[in-house]
């Protein structure tokens, strides 16, 4: 009898282990889950509200609501980088040119998130102080592209040669379980600003 | 037991279903994100095509107003709508609204009626003409026939043409830098009537002169020094007396033209006009953006700067010239001395291009040409149209 409650609670100690084991992985896998699972959906939700921004702002290069105030839209970018553009445009739409400056900044800056990775992109009107959002932007390539088609080689001394460009940008989450961060990537393969092609 | 048991298995049953409750909430609005970005996008492609489909209806009848209401187009619809924004100038906005399952996109299009002042080059026969290495040219420039272009010119407004670009060494030899774009396939035919619009614009509120066979004008600021021989004394007019609406025609004779121009003029002329010495304007816009001088010489003819000792050491001329059948030139290139640079500050259109020196430099002029910018949305008084519409706007 007294062997048998012995072997009873061991079998429940042994089988409770067990239980309390899986029931630790399940807790773990659940929250390394739900971690990866939110981490997916807030990069793709981060980068879908650039993209939607970026691709707003891009298109209206060369656009001001009083048309007569910008006679050569044709040459309406001021800079164009691999990582940076200026162009003028109307923000505000109120009939006034501004000028509006997309860069990337250095992971430097967001030494304090756990990602290594992201940077600010910063968009900046006229003369505004920059002041960037971390939306953990890891990658904001740009390539441009000349009337012919031709890739156009950086430096471009003359950026009203831009007839079109490819954007390409990834996000990833600013912290993840276990560093496995999410990634969403973007390409638009042309972007052309049409007012680019007016007049 | 049976009772843990079941506890556990409750337990369980209920950490799963909270867990596959979570992740199908995740994914859902992850489906979602998605899905409102593809509705948002394809919404902006409907209404960029039915822009597209409404602004060729506007190109091929400029009077288009009819508009499209409920299009089906990628599974979604679209509507466009023109409306009048200013009568006096044409200037139309075409509006198009796109719908995709529930998304709706607007994009604005402005046209206006497109002049020939715009353009800074214009010229429908280019006579084998090459553009070289070195070469530069300002502003919008068009050509009715091949582009031959010899390694590197460069371009910095932007250029049409209704034929295509031809290379003396090659498509990868040759580097032509289109620096303001570059668009083939693009017929701006040179009108037949804009001498007689010209005239009857005279007749109607400007300066209507006939009966002469050669007509000298001197532009001394708002006036206008008129004499008929070269030897007779000047008799001078108010411009705003004689010419409201700021055109003057000349009908059947040469004109002789120079002088300092204050306000919007346009002389015009079914002949041919010489420019015998510097037309300049008052306020040079150069100088002073608010400038509103703005000069037009218009002419079946030829234009060409005469060769007269005034014009052998450079000439000043600030205008846009319209050529319907011949060019812009210099009177006996080959024959005069070399008269350093014509300095015009305008733009050009002719049927075909002109010498102004043969050779240089031992005769005629260096070309010093400078587009003037305000010509992109500004014209002198009654300067011939293409006949078009342009698009000087686009909202999306």
């Amino acid at each position: 009898m007294g062997t048998n409650v012995i072997l009873d609670i061991l079998g429940s100690i042994v089988i409770f282990g067990i239980l309390m084991l899986t029931l630790f992985r399940i807790v773990d896998s659940a929250t390394a889950n739900t971690y990866k699972g939110s981490g997916d959906l807030i990069t793709q939700q981060n980068l879908a509200s650039i993209v939607q921004v970026l691709e707003y702002d891009l298109r209206k290069i060369g656009y001001c609501a009083d048309w007569e105030k910008i006679p050569a839209p044709n040459l309406s970018i001021l800079l164009a980088d691999s990582t940076k553009i200026k162009f003028l445009t109307d923000v505000d739409e109120d009939g006034n040119m501004d000028s509006l400056f997309y860069y990337l900044g250095p992971t430097s800056e967001l030494t304090n998130t756990p990602n290594p990775r992201d940077r600010f992109l910063y968009r900046v009107t006229n003369n505004e102080a920059p002041v960037g959002v971390n939306l953990g932007v890891i990658q904001f390539q740009l390539t441009y592209f000349n009337s012919l088609g031709n890739q156009l080689d950086f430096p471009i001394s003359v950026p009203g040669e831009v007839h079109s460009m490819e954007i390409e940008l990834a996000v990833e989450n600013v912290d993840a379980y276990n560093q496995e961060y999410s990634t969403a990537y973007w390409r638009q393969i042309r972007l052309a600003a049409r007012n680019l092609r007016n007049r | 037991m049976g009772k843990l048991a079941l506890f556990l298995v409750l337990g369980f049953s209920s950490m799963f279903l909270i867990m596959s409750y979570n992740a199908n909430n995740v994914a859902t609005r992850a489906i979602d994100n998605m899905v409102d970005y593809h509705t948002i996008s394809v919404a902006h492609n409907i209404a960029a095509s039915g822009t597209n489909i409404a602004a060729n209806e506007i190109f091929l009848n400029n009077n288009w107003q009819t508009g499209f209401s409920d299009i089906d187009f990628e599974g979604g619809y679209f509507d466009a709508t023109i409306t009048i924004i200013d009568p006096f100038k044409n200037i139309r906005k075409l509006t198009t609204v796109g719908h995709y399952r529930g998304s709706t996109k607007k994009i604005d299009v402005i046209f206006k009626p497109s002049s020939f002042a715009k353009f800074a080059y214009y010229s429908k026969i280019e006579s084998g003409i090459h553009w070289h290495n070195g070469d530069t040219v300002w502003g919008p420039w068009h050509s009715q026939d091949n582009i031959r272009v010899t390694d590197s010119p460069v371009f910095f407004g932007k250029v049409t043409t209704k034929k295509k670009i031809k290379y003396t060494h090659g498509e990868g030899n040759d580097d032509p830098k289109f620096y303001g774009g570059f668009e083939t396939g693009i017929n701006v035919p040179i009108p037949s009537t804009p001498i007689t619009d010209l005239a009857a614009l005279a007749i109607d509120n400007g300066a209507y002169m006939t009966g002469e066979d050669t007509v000298y004008l001197t532009f001394d600021g708002d006036s206008l020094k008129y004499r008929t021989s070269y030897s007779s004394p000047d008799t001078a007019y108010y411009l705003s007396t004689i010419a409201p609406n700021g055109i003057l025609y000349v009908h059947n004779a040469i004109i002789r033209v120079k002088g300092t121009i204050k306000g919007q003029y346009t002389i015009a002329s079914n002949k041919t006009i010489y420019i015998d010495g510097d037309i300049v304007y008052q306020t040079d816009p150069r100088s002073n953006p608010l400038s509103t001088d703005m000069f037009g010489i218009v002419t079946l003819m030829d234009i060409l700067v005469t060769d007269n000792s005034a014009n052998h050491n450079d000439i000043n001329l600030h205008a846009s010239i319209f050529s319907q059948t011949s060019g812009f030139g210099a009177e006996n290139p080959g024959g005069r001395p070399n008269s350093g640079g014509l300095y015009l500050f305008g733009g050009i259109q002719q049927n075909r291009r002109k010498l102004v020196s043969n050779p240089w430099p031992v005769h005629g002029f260096s070309k010093r040409y400078k587009y003037d910018e305000r010509l992109m949305f500004a014209s002198p008084p009654g300067y011939p149209g293409t006949g078009n519409l342009e698009i000087v706007s686009w909202f999306e």
